[in-house]
């Protein structure tokens, strides 16, 4: 799977996608999210002793190229022809917190054949949103954005009362955060003192209405 | 909710929410639609009812604890989703699976493929009132339900790849056994075809009904059966040949209108496709050491008696007399399947218990934070599953355990694709497209 990989400030995401959907990008395979805020921190439960073990795969020299080179994925050395494509994110702190990426897919709705793919990686900081809502361009962002937002919080400029997806309304935080706790529980929800019984979240049985 | 169109007639319209308790929306879908009488104006689906934190979760394991989940992803198709997510962590580490072992998940692969069409098509079929054909078809399921239990020990949760190969070999006989049942699956399917492909009922519901173009279709990211019965043979064994694909020959059937009745009809034909690949991997594979001589084996307990007695040096002679399909079983065949790496993959059963680095060996693999590790990267990677393209995006830091695993669920798209074709039509509409969509939740809400 051939991919070309590049890396556009958030800013400019929506300017590059719709130039690359102008390309004949038609296809939006797949945009999610990944949280660099505990890039490089060791996992729970660590022995250190473990991260001081050489691991033959962990001395390789990795061979970076800078973003925007073509290529494969990233690569291991050992394997020529598998170029890296974007260098390893450096140990925290990173510059931005999250990664998002989209996966375009030029395919030819003739043959059926995958003319070729672009992965566009964007740096989003946390806090106030900065990337701009593609669904304009791909009518199923609307959900992969929502998703985002769910799992990630990361908001869109024009899409101020974007909804959850997968998640309730009610749900207290964005659960892929890496500093969202596994074990954390969530609030019962439920109808709240006081609230009339017509409310939606009310399990109770409508009164036959009587027809004039 | 009611407006006043231009004639001056008052059009009245009003919610209805189907699902999530609605059988045909599979007890986890809410769909709310706005409808004038029983035309659809405008539909809204909710989802998120089966949501398992699938992500969450792969970021607190280490990386083979993540396939049993997979399995979980969609559970009608279980081997495709654990060769998926193998696949793309091989990947980022640059490892290469035996021969045999990735016929051995070519087989799999295409045995589930079978059983998520026929499960998709006897569905839908029931769905529209033809309990027959269910039942025809849930019984051919069935009998490949008994092979894949005879070769990964669950019929569902299947969790049959590790990273670097698969668990056990092809327990013996295997190949003579499918190829009786696929006749019987063939029959199967020959029975359901005369019952429903011309049944003046099943296409009055079928035809036309939940129409999608090319170029919407493409628009909404949909791969997969959903795709090709547009008219785009686009798949991805043929697009992107993973495994040994570009090995096999095999056809990428395509509809033409892209309604209800030509998904229906892509997918009977997929079923004799996966077949084939079946039938041909057999005819390939290499062979693998199935059986060794009576003298060379000795009972497990045995074996472990020889340890505990101090005959360590005789161990190395001798197998241990299991079930081949037995995970970390078998030190004689076990090179055909699973990648002989000692920083992949757990060593043979005799050598953790016959000598002292097996022992080792096999404590570093499974001790928290020592476990095999996946040089730092990022990596997409994607199968054809039963509904189309499922990618997993993998980010490793180095650890033992996934720093990021994002799941591409193909059966997503075609959900959104709903509030495009449901308008316009009727709400008995709904149930065959819903059925076509073939919405596995798991997959779906992760």
């Amino acid at each position: 799977m051939n991919a070309e990989q590049r890396r556009v400030p958030a800013e400019k995401a929506f300017e590059e996608l719709a130039k690359l959907k102008g390309e004949g990008y038609n296809v939006l395979v797949d945009m999610t999210a990944v949280d660099y805020s505990a890039w490089g921190k060791a996992p729970k439960g660590d022995v250190s002793d473990a991260f001081k073990r050489a691991h033959p795969m962990e001395c390789a020299d990795l061979t970076h190229s800078i973003a925007g080179a073509t290529g494969e994925e990233y690569g291991t050395p050992h394997l020529p022809g598998r170029p890296t494509l974007d260098e390893p994110r450096p140990a925290a702190p990173v510059s931005t917190r999250f990664d998002v990426v989209y996966r375009l897919m030029k395919l030819d709705l003739q043959s059926g054949e995958d003319l070729g793919r672009v992965y566009l990686h964007c740096d989003v900081p946390e806090g106030a949103p900065v990337l701009r809502s593609v669904k304009s361009l791909w009518p199923i962002a609307d959900w992969l954005e929502r998703e985002v937002w769910d799992m990630f919080g990361i908001g869109f400029v024009d899409r101020p009362d974007i909804k959850r997806l997968l998640l309730y309304e009610e749900f207290q935080g964005h659960p892929l955060r890496k500093d969202y706790p596994i074990t954390k529980r969530q609030p019962l929800i439920g109808p709240k003192e006081g609230e009339p019984p017509g409310n939606p979240s009310f399990n109770h049985v409508e009164q036959p209405v009587k027809y004039e | 909710m009611s407006e006043t169109t231009e004639t001056g007639r008052r059009r009245k319209s009003y919610l209805l929410n189907m699902g999530p308790q609605h059988p045909a929306m599979h007890g986890v879908i809410r769909l709310v639609l706005e409808l004038e009488g029983e035309r659809i104006l405008k539909s809204d689906a909710e989802i998120g009812y089966l949501h398992r934190a699938f992500e969450k979760h792969a970021e607190t394991e280490p990386w083979n604890n993540v396939v049993p989940w997979t399995d979980r992803l969609n559970y009608v198709s279980p081997l495709i989703n654990n060769a998926g997510f193998c696949l793309a962590v091989e990947k980022l580490a640059g490892i290469v699976v035996p021969e045999r072992g990735q016929y051995l998940r070519m087989i799999t692969s295409e045995l589930s493929r079978v059983t998520d069409h026929l499960t998709c098509i006897g569905a839908s079929a029931m769905e529209l009132g033809a309990f027959t054909v269910f039942l025809y078809l849930i019984k051919a399921r069935e009998y490949i339900y008994q092979l894949v239990d005879n070769i990964t020990g669950a019929r569902i949760t299947t969790s049959y790849t590790r990273v670097g190969g698969v668990k056990g070999d092809l327990p013996e006989g295997f190949a003579e056994r499918t190829r009786e049942v696929f006749q019987k699956v063939r029959q199967a399917i020959k029975d359901s075809d005369l019952l429903l492909t011309k049944n003046r009922i099943f296409m009055d519901r079928m035809e036309g009904t939940g129409v999608i173009s090319k170029e919407e279709a493409a628009a909404y990211g949909i791969t997969g059966p959903f795709l090709r019965s547009t008219g785009v043979p686009y798949d991805v064994r043929r697009a992107h040949p993973y495994l040994l694909y570009d090995r096999v020959d095999f056809e990428v059937p395509v509809g033409t209108t892209g309604d209800n009745f030509d998904r229906y009809l892509c997918r009977m034909a997929e079923l004799e496709q996966s077949m084939r690949i079946v039938e041909q991997c057999f005819d390939q594979i290499p062979a693998g050491k199935h059986s060794l001589e009576v003298s060379e084996m000795k009972d497990a307990f045995v074996f472990q008696d020889m340890g505990k007695g101090g005959q360590t040096a005789l161990l190395k002679k001798y197998m241990a007399k299991v079930d081949q399909t037995l995970a970390e079983s078998g030190r004689n065949y076990r090179p055909d399947i699973l990648l002989q790496n000692p920083s992949f993959v757990m060593p043979a059963k005799e050598d953790t218990y016959g000598n002292i680095e097996g022992l080792m060996n096999h404590f570093e693999t499974v001790m928290w934070t020592w476990g095999i590790k996946i040089p730092p990267g990022e990596v997409y990677s994607a199968v054809e599953g039963g509904n189309g393209e499922l990618g997993f995006h993998i980010v490793s830091s180095g650890d033992d355990r996934p720093y990021r695993v994002r799941c591409r669920p193909p059966c997503l798209n075609p959900m959104a694709a709903l509030e495009k074709i449901l308008p316009g039509s009727y709400v008995a509409d709904i149930v065959p497209t819903f059925g076509s969509v073939n919405m596995i939740a798991g997959e779906l809400d992760r």
